[in-house]
């Protein structure tokens, strides 16, 4: 699985704020149909680095290639249309809540169709709501109406259109930041079997930030363990314990 | 389930819903009321406020506030009759006004949006600005008797049709199409629905809002023009306290503060509403000075049926 190539290498990173240090010389890979557990405690430089994927700042030192070229992200903008596409800790403050499935899905990159001969374009509403239909359905997500705003559904049915939005545009790396950390139980469940199917079956490789080892362990395939600004440890979750991993995340012998 | 949406259907249409109730009650309390003179009377008393409407009702979808259209109003009033006055052809001066108008828009979006101003602030600035230059310009004046063919959209007939009632009907027919039908619609309720996720979706927020404030400024101008041709005259203190009354219209027909959620059919249901209650005042001979504690005690009704549809929609464990 981890044999056909590398699409995404961040080489040497380094990220000061000030006189802290938050990433020190920081190496990291991505292949195809990945997906990777990125953890640590707080102030490990876990979001630091995947704010610097993102788009949200540059790097001090250090080079991101995507797909063996070299890429330079000046905003988030510029990372979302090279198809990393982030989704931070509350997946629904990409929604818009008052409208309804569709709109959402297709924000800001609504379908139009041609009126009056082409003189005028309007919304194809028909079309966005088939089309986000297809999308909800392909990855296994129970909406009863596309028609309904996202206000009407549960935490969890958010996560799923947020997610949904995501994979509409066929992102090349999807990177979820503690997506699970504002759920119950329940939702919780739905959402990780969620992630783990777009991982496994979808092939889309997949970055997720966790405090929750649980479930870092039931669906990545590599954990990359943080500390300090630095990676102090790279793993298979089937090859290590969950005590092997606290013990890496916390330091010490 | 079924009835959760009949309710929500009263909910979505509770000013038309109102205004029929109103009516009905008054086609029998009150003489004259029904009558096609006294529609007539109503629309007409409706069209000025209606027009600024459609502006404030962009702002609001947008997630704005506009304090500035009252202001715009009486600038535009006051520079297109000094043009005429002055010589200038009749097609120039509506050009002077409208433009007037697009450039007070133009420049509360860019206050918003570039200076990062919040609106309220931005917009008040315009407000107190916009009102003293139209007062500082004709020192106060009001300019009196203007060229008939000038005053044609605020005093003219169309066949049997006055022609503001026309203007009335194609301008919210057209920005209702706007609003619901096209991209830039459909991404001026986005922006007031959540700013942050239209901005990462892709949206051009930036060119969103201060299209929003100019078209808001283009209807405050043309209002003027409507303004100034209905009284035959412009006086720079046209329209003074109408943006209380515009928000007041924009808030019973639904539309929220908060941005993103209503529509401009409703926002004009609360324009004759608004009208129709004042006429029925009038034809009773109430004090005209009650009409402002009615109006509050219909915006507290309106949020209060706003709150309850929420609640509706809302998902619940």
């Amino acid at each position: 699985m981890k044999s056909d190539g590398i699409l995404l290498k961040m080489e040497g990173i380094c990220k000061s704020f000030g006189e802290v240090r938050a990433l020190e010389n920081v190496h990291f890979t991505l292949s195809h149909h990945e997906i990777v557990g990125l953890v640590g405690g707080n102030g490990a430089g876990k979001s630091t680095l995947i704010k610097i994927l993102a788009g949200v700042f540059p790097p001090d030192r250090g080079r991101i290639y995507l797909e063996g070229r070299e890429v330079h992200f000046k905003s988030p903008r510029d990372a979302y249309e090279q198809g990393i596409y982030t989704v931070h800790q509350k997946m629904e403050e990409i929604l818009a809540p008052h409208h309804d499935v569709a709109a959402n899905i297709f924000m800001g990159e609504e379908i139009t169709k041609p009126l009056f001969g082409g003189l005028l374009r309007v919304l194809a509403r028909r079309e966005m709501e088939k089309e986000a239909e297809s999308v909800l359905s392909r990855v296994g997500i129970t909406i009863d109406s596309v028609r309904r705003p996202i206000v009407s559904y549960s935490g969890g049915q958010r996560q799923a259109v947020a997610l949904a939005k995501a994979l509409r545009k066929k992102p090349k790396i999807l990177v979820l930041d503690e997506p699970t950390a504002a759920l119950g139980v329940k939702e919780k469940f739905q959402v990780l079997h969620l992630i783990k199917r777009l991982g496994k079956e979808e092939g889309i490789p997949i970055i997720i930030v966790s405090h929750n080892l649980e479930e870092v362990f039931e669906i990545v395939d590599r954990i990359v363990v943080l500390r300090n600004g630095q990676i102090v440890g790279e793993c298979s979750p089937s090859l290590v314990t969950k005590e092997q991993v606290v013990q890496m995340i916390v330091g010490g012998e | 389930m079924r009835k959760r949406e009949f309710l929500k259907f009263l909910l979505d249409n509770s000013v038309w819903i109102i205004i029929v109730v109103f009516f009905t009650l008054n086609a029998f309390l009150t003489p004259k009321f029904f009558t096609l003179l006294n529609f007539r009377n109503i629309l007409i008393h409706s069209s000025i406020l209606g027009i600024v409407v459609i502006g404030e009702s962009l702002c609001l979808l947008s997630g704005h506030f506009d304090l500035s259209v009252e202001s715009t109003l009486a600038l535009s009033a006051v520079l297109g009759s000094m043009a005429v006055k002055n010589g200038l052809s009749i097609p120039l001066a509506i050009g002077i006004m409208l433009m007037s108008g697009m450039l007070v828009g133009f420049a509360n979006g860019t206050l918003i949006r570039k200076l990062g101003l919040n609106a309220f602030v931005a917009t008040l600035i315009t407000y107190i600005g916009i009102r003293g230059t139209a007062l500082g310009i004709v020192e106060g004046k009001t300019i009196w008797n203007l060229p008939a063919a000038f005053c044609f959209f605020g005093a003219g007939n169309i066949g049997i049709l006055p022609v503001q009632i026309v203007l009335l009907a194609v301008l919210y027919l057209l920005f209702h199409a706007v609003l619901i039908y096209t991209k830039f619609g459909r991404h001026v309720y986005l922006v007031g629905d959540n700013q942050l996720a239209a901005r990462i979706s892709g949206i051009n927020v930036d060119r969103v809002v201060i299209t929003v404030f100019m078209l808001s400024g283009l209807l405050s101008a043309f209002a003027g023009l409507v303004m100034a041709g209905r009284l035959n005259s412009a006086s720079p203190l046209f329209g003074t306290g109408m943006v209380f009354e515009a928000m007041s219209a924009a808030i019973i027909g639904g539309i929220s503060l908060r941005g993103g959620i209503g529509s401009l059919f409703m926002a004009l249901g609360g324009v004759v509403l608004l009208s129709s209650i004042s006429n029925v005042l009038n034809l009773h001979a109430v004090s005209p000075y009650w009409i402002q504690t009615i109006r509050a005690l219909m915006i507290l009704f309106a949020v209060t049926l706003d709150s309850l549809k929420r609640r509706l929609v809302r998902y619940e464990e």
